[in-house]
């Protein structure tokens, strides 16, 4: 019986996971792009390193903490004008990615920058007295023996992204979260709550142990 | 080559400041292997960061060759730092990048064409003894291994100079002995110049030409090593060749011993034995060795003996006089009559 309704319920859940799939998709795109060199600057213009600004350093601390503070869903509704701005809609998978992008920047940059602090400051001297240049440094030195912490950082930041995305229901961009609050919550249809959510946990089991999987792979130390 | 002038390095934190260079007056001559001894804290490795500029003075001036580190701009500086390369205590190789890897990334810093990178990288593996090992990860190799990549990457653009922070501090002793003699054979090799810091006086003993010995931001004494062995003249560079000669006689010995007892010192080719041995003819007495040790620094023989003389009281007196006269140094220890 309850196998029936699952299988009724089949379609619904494909699109739902299409839904998910787009906008955790944009957004986590969009984080690695900007995230990562963010994450970067955050670290390389700390106090005694090669780009140290004290300025910018305090002005990109200050935006990241406060897009950080904000509840997800406040920043959802706040993020309306921009995101009408940017893709001329407000509802859809879409529009949902616009804040999910902004939400998981500043969260994958703050990742990214606690794994730079973890490589020894006596290996980023050493590429300095060889004379590198601080691009070729952050490129050959940081990024490289950061990665295994970074690919964590992403992981960690696509689960969360998967969370999020649940409350992108408010601007009608759908997904797995959405599916189990419409249905199995207004509906109190156990069934695709409890379905939903097994979905759910296999989803980031499974991401987490991917993530687990490249790190390890990536790590030589 | 190596020229300090006049420096002098505050760091101050808040209202403090500390000093940790002062009065720093010094030059390392081309080609030779200089190093500066000194207890953690005493200014060492800053003073070594100042000659690649990792460090800047507060006042005072540091030149490389006829080139003074004062003005340079940042590219210069990085263009210095291609003729200097550095080796540390913990030799921060790039753990997640192969052995070839790690060489190349300093090829990469001096703009070498790539096509020229996989010739150069076997030349310097092949140098550094480490055939074999090009894909290797760091994790993968002993300490004495992850020295010599740290090495092979100090020399991939060919250097004039080689700085060593605490090189072999981290290294067992066969290995240190091992890394020593790699640098020594460099040095003649290459005719590069080399300038260590190290708390180890046996690394001075065994490969250093000249010494300065720093303590508390200061440089107490700088001169060849021998001499530094032979005649140690500030109490710090005394107590470090104590401590690598380590001859000394346990009290209850002393007590027991008849006779006067006496410390000789003899360098080069005065022998102690050949002198004793005259002394013994010329005075009538009798000697009897309870300690002794010869080294070689720098090929020169330097040794020690601890020596009871019995005999008549004239006779051991005089005795003590004319040895005092022919050797470098005498010492009464300790007198039982």
């Amino acid at each position: 019986m309850w196998l029936d309704r699952i299988i009724d319920i089949l379609p619904e859940l494909a699109k739902a996971l299409g839904e998910t799939g787009l906008m955790v998709g944009i957004s986590l795109s969009l984080a690695i792009l900007f995230g990562i060199p963010l994450g970067v600057l955050l670290f390389v213009t700390d106090k005694g390193l090669f780009f140290e600004n004290r300025t910018l350093r305090s002005v990109l601390d200050f935006v990241v903490n406060i897009v950080r503070s904000l509840p997800f869903i406040i920043l959802l509704v706040a993020l309306i004008p921009l995101t009408n701005l940017l893709v001329r809609t407000t509802i859809g998978p879409g529009a949902a990615a616009v804040s999910l992008t902004v939400a998981a920047i500043p969260f994958l940059a703050r990742l990214v920058e606690t794994s730079l602090r973890e490589v020894p400051p006596g290996l980023i001297e050493a590429a300095e007295a060889c004379g590198a240049r601080p691009l070729r440094i952050i490129v050959s030195v940081l990024l490289p023996e950061a990665l295994p912490g970074i690919i964590q950082g992403v992981t960690l930041t696509l689960i969360s992204l998967i969370g999020f995305s649940a409350m992108a229901g408010i601007v009608g961009g759908g997904g797995v979260g959405d599916l189990a609050i419409r249905f199995g919550y207004y509906r109190y249809d156990n069934v695709i709550m409890l379905t939903t959510i097994v979905v759910l946990i296999v989803i980031v089991q499974l991401i987490q142990a991917t993530g687990n999987r490249f790190a390890r792979i990536a790590d030589k130390r | 080559m190596i020229t300090f002038k006049n420096i002098t390095k505050q760091y101050t934190k808040g209202t403090h400041s500390v000093d940790a260079l002062k009065d720093i007056d010094l030059t390392i001559h081309q080609g030779e292997i200089f190093g500066i001894i000194g207890a953690s804290g005493a200014g060492k490795s800053t003073l070594l960061r100042l000659i690649n500029g990792l460090e800047r003075p507060t006042a005072g001036s540091v030149a490389v060759g006829n080139l003074a580190l004062d003005g340079l701009s940042k590219q210069e500086l990085r263009h210095l730092r291609l003729d200097i390369g550095m080796i540390f205590q913990h030799f921060q190789l790039i753990q997640s990048r192969t052995v070839a890897e790690n060489i190349a990334f300093a090829l990469k810093a001096a703009g070498v064409k790539k096509t020229k990178f996989a010739a150069r990288i076997n030349e310097l593996i092949d140098l550094v003894g480490l055939i074999g090992h090009a894909d290797s990860y760091p994790s993968q190799l002993s300490g004495g291994q992850k020295q010599r990549v740290g090495i092979a990457r100090a020399l991939a653009n060919d250097p004039r100079v080689l700085l060593c922070d605490e090189a072999t501090s981290a290294l067992d002793p066969v290995t240190t002995q091992q890394i020593l003699s790699l640098l020594k054979d460099l040095n003649k090799r290459l005719g590069l110049t080399i300038v260590l810091i190290t708390h180890e006086i046996e690394v001075v003993k065994q490969i250093c030409d000249r010494v300065a010995v720093m303590d508390a931001g200061r440089i107490v004494e700088t001169g060849p090593t021998f001499s530094l062995f032979s005649e140690p003249r500030h109490p710090v560079s005394r107590r470090y060749v104590d401590m690598a000669l380590q001859i000394e006689l346990p009290d209850e010995i002393l007590k027991r011993v008849p006779g006067k007892v006496i410390r000789l010192q003899f360098t080069g080719d005065k022998t102690g034995e050949s002198t004793l041995s005259s002394a013994i003819k010329q005075f009538d007495i009798n000697v009897s060795i309870l300690h002794g040790k010869v080294d070689y620094i720098q090929d020169q023989a330097f040794g020690v003996l601890i020596v009871s003389l019995t005999g008549t009281a004239l006779k051991v007196d005089a005795a003590i006089e004319w040895l005092d006269q022919q050797l470098h140094a005498l010492e009464v220890i300790d007198y039982v009559a």
